[in-house]
């Protein structure tokens, strides 16, 4: 589903990460865990192709960074739902309009829209609050309308970019137990964080980065 | 169907977001296409008043003393085929001198005993809407043909109102080039503040596959929908002013300010297109 074989990549300053080698089978749970700076964010951003290897080859699916055309990136991202830290939903529509936002991506029309964003409104329990803005929600359930916009299209893998960070213990463990949840359902999770006390318990894979370099596996 | 239904929705929404800054991409369309638009109007009715100059354009041709009557009528056939040539009409020896009595009120026979004048015909050269009119090679192949005597035309009067009236138009349209070329660069900019505005947004599409097409087509409509609205709004002050002027002055003079519709629609294209170019230009620098 993901491999990483012997993957560098350098930003200008000397920083990255490098010889990264790992693999993530489909419907698998994983940490990609370690300190700020250590390089999560990079790999992430490597997965979906936003950065691409100096060395080495990144394997998405069917897709090989060797190989990619720049023109196919954005299909490569439809078959992943992406959830970033700062939550990364538009002010500027509410929360029917920013679920439903990839599904109009794709061409969806109106009614299959519909019923797709209620659905998943429903799986991650803010039906009530589908004609909300961003602004009038607390963290937690802007965290969890940022994973019903990642869960829409039905991805293979979720990427998870510190999606607790800014949350609370007890509201961060409830964001968690909602991706184990859809895991359970067959949809691969990796998610970053640096937050080892919360996630140690968990009893899932943990990959863990330090300075650039894997650790352990 | 219903991605390109949901792309217009988000470029009127563009539109109405940043309402200062579309105003004044507006402001500055329906500006310039004000301007080019009395142009255009002024460029209609000059039309009028060059097409009425040179419908005084005309060439008289005498023909030698001895050409009778049939030999002028094989000339004239002969000067139907020359290039610049709309028509010919002739003027034969007894026109002649009916048209000298009657402008000069005396019978030329009853003075001298004969009538002196020349067989002739009289030319009304082509004119080609726009271009200028230039009678020069027409007057050398008159000039050549045999039996003609001598070329008469107001050569100095056509070539100055041919002459002032190109460097009129010349003008105009370095002025217009000159507004088009603003009004371009002031969308280009009006565009890249909106893009500049949603580069979270720009970023967040981009990080869940939304192609660069989908991200641009909302600032591109939203570029065209401030030309479509600019140049409307041109146009409705066009059609007003020319209206109440032509009520206004009804009573003073016969002649009425064409408005020509067509020239709006070239307004209105032009406009579109100035929204096309100035939004592609304006996203041009963040989604390269
Ligand atoms: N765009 C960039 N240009 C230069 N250096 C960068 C850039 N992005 C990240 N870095 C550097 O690369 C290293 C890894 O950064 P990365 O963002 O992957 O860390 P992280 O593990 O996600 O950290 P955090 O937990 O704080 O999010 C850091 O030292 C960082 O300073
Ligand atoms: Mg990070």
């Amino acid at each position: 589903m993901i491999g990483f074989n012997n993957v560098t990549y350098t930003y200008p300053n000397g920083m990255g990460v490098f010889n990264v080698h790992f693999r993530i089978l489909p419907g698998e749970f994983s940490f990609l865990i370690g300190p700020s700076g250590a390089g999560k964010t990079t790999i992430i951003r490597l997965i979906y192709m936003d950065l691409l290897p100096d060395k080495g080859e990144v394997n998405v699916n069917r897709y090989s960074s060797k190989k990619i055309r720049k023109r196919k990136i954005p299909h490569l991202r439809r078959d992943i739902g992406m959830i970033f830290q700062n939550f990364n939903l538009l002010n500027d529509r509410n929360l029917f309009e920013n679920v439903a936002l990839p599904l109009h991506i794709v061409g969806y029309n109106k009614k299959e829209i519909r019923d797709r964003v209620i659905a998943i409104l429903i799986e991650v329990g803010l039906e009530d609050k589908a004609y909300e803005y961003p602004w009038e929600l607390s963290g937690g359930e802007q965290q969890r309308a940022c994973i019903a916009r990642g869960l829409v299209k039905d991805p293979d893998i979720i990427l998870a970019d510190e999606p607790t960070g800014n949350l609370d213990p007890s509201t961060a463990l409830q964001i968690i137990r909602l991706l184990e949840r859809i895991n359970r359902k067959g949809t691969a999770v990796l998610m970053a964080s640096h937050n080892y006390r919360l996630i140690k318990e968990l009893g899932h894979r943990f990959i863990e980065i330090k300075n650039g370099i894997i650790q352990s596996r | 169907m219903s991605k390109l239904i949901y792309l217009l929705y988000e470029g009127i929404r563009n539109l109405w977001r940043h309402k200062l800054t579309t105003f004044t991409a507006i402001g500055s369309v329906f500006f310039s296409l004000l301007i080019i638009g009395i142009f255009i109007i002024v460029q209609q009715n000059s039309h009028q008043l060059i097409d009425y100059v040179r419908s005084e354009y005309r060439i008289e041709v005498f023909f030698e003393d001895h050409v009778n009557n049939e030999d002028a009528q094989l000339i004239v056939d002969q000067i139907k085929e020359l290039d610049g040539v709309q028509s010919i009409a002739i003027v034969t020896k007894e026109d002649a001198l009916k048209i000298y009595q009657d402008q000069f009120d005396e019978n030329l026979i009853d003075i001298l005993g004969y009538n002196p004048l020349p067989n002739s015909a009289v030319i009304n050269i082509d004119k080609h809407g726009n271009s200028e009119v230039d009678v020069e090679p027409l007057i050398t192949n008159l000039e050549k043909i045999s039996n003609v005597n001598e070329v008469v035309y107001e050569g100095t009067l056509i070539r100055r109102v041919e002459y002032f009236y190109k460097t009129i138009v010349k003008i105009i349209s370095y002025i217009a080039i000159g507004l088009l070329v603003i009004t371009i660069i002031v969308i280009s900019n009006t565009v890249k503040l909106s893009v500049y505005a949603k580069r979270d947004l720009i970023q967040n599409l981009k990080s869940i596959g939304a192609t660069k097409m989908f991200i641009k087509t909302p600032f591109i409509i939203e570029g065209i929908l401030d030309g479509i609205l600019g140049s409307l709004l041109a146009i409705i002050v066009l059609f007003v002013a020319v209206r109440s002027a032509n009520a206004y002055f009804a009573d003073l003079f016969s002649f009425k300010i064409l408005f020509n519709i067509y020239g709006m629609v070239w307004l209105m294209a032009i406009a579109i297109l100035i929204g096309l170019i100035g939004s592609y230009r304006g996203i041009r620098v963040l989604l390269k």
